[in-house]
Formats: structure tokens, sequence, C-alpha cells
């Protein structure tokens, strides 16, 4: 029973709200983030890339290598990973069951690894760069290469609003909770349990909307009277706001680094 | 009881109501999407067992305020939160929900006419929710078809993928479009109906008693979902099967030139850093 009780703590929905809560916000020291962000979606435009222009196993199998070491160095959630995991492990099983009423299962498995090894790899390289980057210096990357400031800014807001939103909506699950009485018999499986917890977290949406509506009007007129519109045709502010990002010799490094990192797994593997 | 004024430059036609429907859609899309994506659930391949998504509570939004922004704000809140927050944005892939759900709800959202009609509330949220999970189960087939090399010489692949993305649209429609869509907004709808829009300083939507759904047919808003579909599918194909090159470079193509004939591309990406970093170093200094 204590095994039962120590997974059921580590797959807890504070333990996962917590993990996803790093993987936004505890990036700081990892490497990636030191990098500029320009030149990381630079890097992960060209690996978008990449995987396609392989077909051999060994070698996508060695890209894939590369970009989980680079995941492992910026520290990506462990629950992510291991659902991204199972979702491909599943698919492939899936595919392979369905198959073998219609057809060779094998078959099927065989002319679905590559394809799915590529997709893992963008998958697995878009991890390491996104919760490495932080959605502020993102904005920022964004910013200067075009992408208009209102949809920038939206970016810095949601990373600035929803950890008070997650402890809001926890706040009104408990509230709400502690008002109603919970089942009187779990059910088979808990079912009754999982059943209330469900409505109740539907039900708490609903002041949530209040909340939401009253906080984003505050918003916007507070935004209006620090003279937000007026800003956005101003090409001084632009200048100010991206006025510290700069490609150094450790992003030109970097970018090289990973483009030698892939000649050399092609040619050797 | 509005106090914000109504200028429209700034944002093209996209004025502080706008803004303030925006970041409130936005904010309670992104917050669903974190929920559902902390509570349990089963995922078996392709098909979804579990709470997917509160579509409910997007939808009732878009209903209430009914404008095509506030649909647009919808896949913004899931990319913004669920997915760039959390590190599982997909680059282009996200183009998809980008592009087709808002002309999904926002079609779905000017058919309701009559906020009264229980009967019209539940199509309306079950054709927008049908309507976008019918174009993306098409675009998860394709994408297979154009991603796997030689698709058809394998016996039965085509078939099982075919089957499993029906079986997938059959429990979507199931469990998010009804068990989370249209029962939970019959309910949330009318307790919200008047009582948020004052809130931002807006009258709420009157419509008219009794009146039919065809009222509310709009053809250009149809029509974007005609021009929507193919956009969002040649996006989800670039990002997940690397544009062109897929086609182009097929194993007889390298069995030509030799697998060394990857120096090119390696090559081009170098120059276009270079010109990059150099271009942005001229800019700063």
């Amino acid at each position: 029973m204590t095994y039962l009780d120590g997974l059921r703590d580590a797959a807890s929905v504070d333990a996962i709200k917590n993990d996803l809560l790093k993987t936004a916000y505890e990036n700081e020291g990892s490497f990636l983030h030191r990098l500029d962000p320009r030149v990381l979606l630079l890097w992960y435009f060209v690996f978008l890339f990449v995987p396609w222009l392989f077909y051999d196993t060994g070698v996508l199998l060695g890209l894939l290598a590369f970009v989980s070491l680079l995941a492992y160095v910026s520290r990506v959630s462990l629950f992510l990973v291991a659902l991204m995991a199972f979702t491909v492990a599943s698919t492939l099983a899936s595919y392979a069951v369905v198959t073998a009423f219609t057809g060779d299962p094998m078959a099927a498995i065989r002319a679905l690894i590559p394809f799915t090894l590529k997709l893992t790899i963008i998958s697995v390289s878009s991890l390491a760069v996104f919760s490495s980057m932080g959605p502020k210096t993102l904005a920022q990357g964004l910013r200067s290469l075009g992408i208009p400031r209102q949809f920038t800014f939206l970016i810095t807001y949601g990373y600035r609003m929803l950890p008070v939103l997650f402890e809001e909506y926890h706040d009104l699950v408990n509230a709400y909770r502690l008002r109603s009485a919970a089942p009187d018999s779990p059910g088979r499986f808990r079912w009754r349990h999982y059943a209330y917890i469900l409505r109740i977290s539907m039900r708490a949406f609903y002041p949530m909307i209040f909340n939401v509506a009253k906080r984003s009007r505050v918003t916007v007129e507070a935004m209006e009277t620090r003279g937000f519109s007026h800003s956005l045709h101003d090409e001084a502010s632009k200048d100010l706001q991206l006025a510290d990002l700069r490609v150094r010799p450790l992003d030109v490094g970097f970018f090289g680094g990973s483009l030698a990192v892939v000649a050399v797994i092609a040619v050797t593997l | 009881m509005s106090t914000t004024s109504t200028t429209s430059e700034g944002w093209f036609a996209f004025d502080k109501q706008d803004m303030m429907v925006f970041i409130l859609v936005m904010s309670l899309t992104g917050l669903q999407n974190a929920v559902t994506e902390i509570l349990p659930e089963f995922t078996l391949g392709p098909l979804e067992l579990g709470v997917g998504e509160f579509v409910f509570i997007p939808i009732v939004l878009v209903l209430l305020f009914r404008t095509y922004w506030a649909a647009l704000a919808v896949p913004v809140g899931e990319i913004v939160f669920g997915e760039i927050l959390l590190g599982e944005f997909d680059g282009l892939g996200a183009m998809e929900g980008l592009l087709l759900i808002p002309v999904c709800y926002y079609f779905a959202a000017k058919l309701l006419q009559d906020p009264e009609n229980t009967t019209q509330l539940a199509l309306v949220v079950f054709i927008a929710e049908g309507l976008e999970e019918f174009f993306a189960m098409f675009i998860d087939i394709g994408k297979v078809y154009v991603g796997v090399e030689e698709l058809e010489a394998v016996p039965g692949l085509p078939e099982s993928i075919f089957v499993l993305e029906a079986v997938d649209l059959v429990t979507q429609m199931v469990i998010t479009g009804i068990v989370f869509g249209v029962i939970p907004a019959l309910y949330l709808y009318p307790k919200l109906h008047g009582k948020v829009e004052p809130l931002l300083g807006m009258e709420p939507y009157q419509g008219e008693r009794g009146a039919s759904m065809w009222g509310g047919f709009s053809l250009k808003a149809f029509l974007a979902i005609l021009l929507a579909f193919p956009l969002a599918f040649v996006a989800e194909a670039a990002s997940e099967v690397g544009g062109a090159i897929n086609v182009v470079w097929e194993p007889e193509f390298l069995e030509m030139y030799g697998q060394s004939f990857i120096a090119v591309p390696i090559v081009v990406a170098a120059i276009v850093a270079v010109v990059v970093w150099y271009r942005a170093t001229r800019q700063t200094s």
C-alpha cells in the first residue's frame, strides 16, 4: 500500500502542477537560456527540416540522442517527456494492432518507425528550445523578427498571469469542495469520487469567468493610461525594448557546432 | 457603464473592447487548457479517452461576444498558455488550430440567432466542435500520407490509419463534443448571458425570439472555412513533413547523388546563419 501511496504522491495533481510551472519559469540557469532568442528560433527552424533529410534509422537515432542531450541540459520537465514517450509508443502499438486485422503489422511498423522518429526529434528539439527560452526572451525575439507587438504582449501577459490564474482557480475548487458534500461511497474504481472532482472543477470556472472579465478590463484600462496604443507605432519604443538583444560568439558557436554535430552523425553512421 | 473610449486607430479595427474580450477569452481558454493538461487522461495512440478539453468554455464565450477576435483568441490562448509556457510549442503545426478554430467557431456563433432557444444553442455548440474535429481528422490522415513514403505499398496500413482516425472522431465528438461541450454549455450560456458583457461595458446580444438559424448563415464565414482548410493542411504538412524537402529528398534521389549531397543544405544553412548574424550585429551597433 505504501508503494501505491508513493506512486500517487509522485503523480499527484500538485506535483504535476509544480513540475509544469517549473518548466515555464525556472529556466534561468540553463545553457540554451543564455543564447540569443533569434539564433534559437533560427536553430529550431533548421531542425524542423534536418530530420527529413535522412532515411537511415541509425542517423535518426543519433540525431535523437543529440537533441535529447540538449533537452536534458535545458532541464525539460520529466512529466512532459514521459507524456511524449507514452504517446509515441502507444501510437505505434495501436497502428500495429489495427493493421494486424487488415494486413502485415511488422511491415507497417517498419514503414512508420522512421516517420515517428523524425516527429519525435522535432518535438524534443521544440521542447528544449521553447522550455528554456522563457516567454520574455521569446517575445523579444519574435518582436525583433517583426511579429506585431500586440501578439508578443500577449505572450508576456500570459507568462505573468498563468500562476495567478492557477492559484485563483485552485482556491475556487477548494472553496467548492468545502461547501459541498463528497459522495458517501467512492464506488467501483473510485468513479464517484472522480466524477465529483470533475464536476467541481467544471463548476469552479463559473466564478472564474467573472474574475477574469474584471481583470481583463482593468488590464486594458491600465495599459491605456500608460499609453500602450500610442507606443505601438513608435519606433523609439521598439528600439528601447530590443536594445539588449545581441548575437555573441557563443550563439554562432552553438549554431555552427550543432550543424557540425549533424554532419558528423551523417558521415559516421 | 462604459468608461473606455472606443477609438478604432491602432489595432486595425481592433478597439479597446475587442482587446478586453481577447484577453478574457485567451486567459480562460489557456487556463482550461492547462487544467485539463493536468487531469488524468487515457491516451491510446491517436485515440484519446478522457477529458480532452473543457471545450464549453471557449465556445460559450465566443457565442456571447460573437466577434472574429473572440474566436481568434481561442487558439492563441491555447498556444500561449498551453504550448509556449509549457514548452510544447510545435511551430508551424500550431498554424492548424490558428487557422481552423476561429473560422469554425465564428461561423457557428453567427448561426445562433435566438439565445433563448435551447435546441438552437445545443446545435450550434455541436456544429462548432464538429466542424473543427472533422477538418482536423482530414489533416491528420493527409499528414501520414505525405510523411510516410510508399504508404500504399504496406498492406493494410492506409486502411488502419483511416479506421483509427474515424474512431477517434466519434469518441472525440461524444466525449469532448457532448459531455464536455453541449451539456455544460446549455447550463453555462444562460447563466452568463447578460451578466459578463456589462462587466466589459458591452451590450448583451439580444437576438430575435423564434428566429431560424438560417438567418445567421454567413456566406463569408463559410467561405473562410473553405479557404482556411487547405491553408491549414499546407501549414501542417510543411511543419511535420519538412515542406517540399520530403518530396524531392526521396531515397532514390540520395542513391543517385550520394549521401554526401547533404553538404548542400548544411552549407546553405551556414550561409543563412552568417547573413542573419551580419544583419543583426549591424542593426545593434
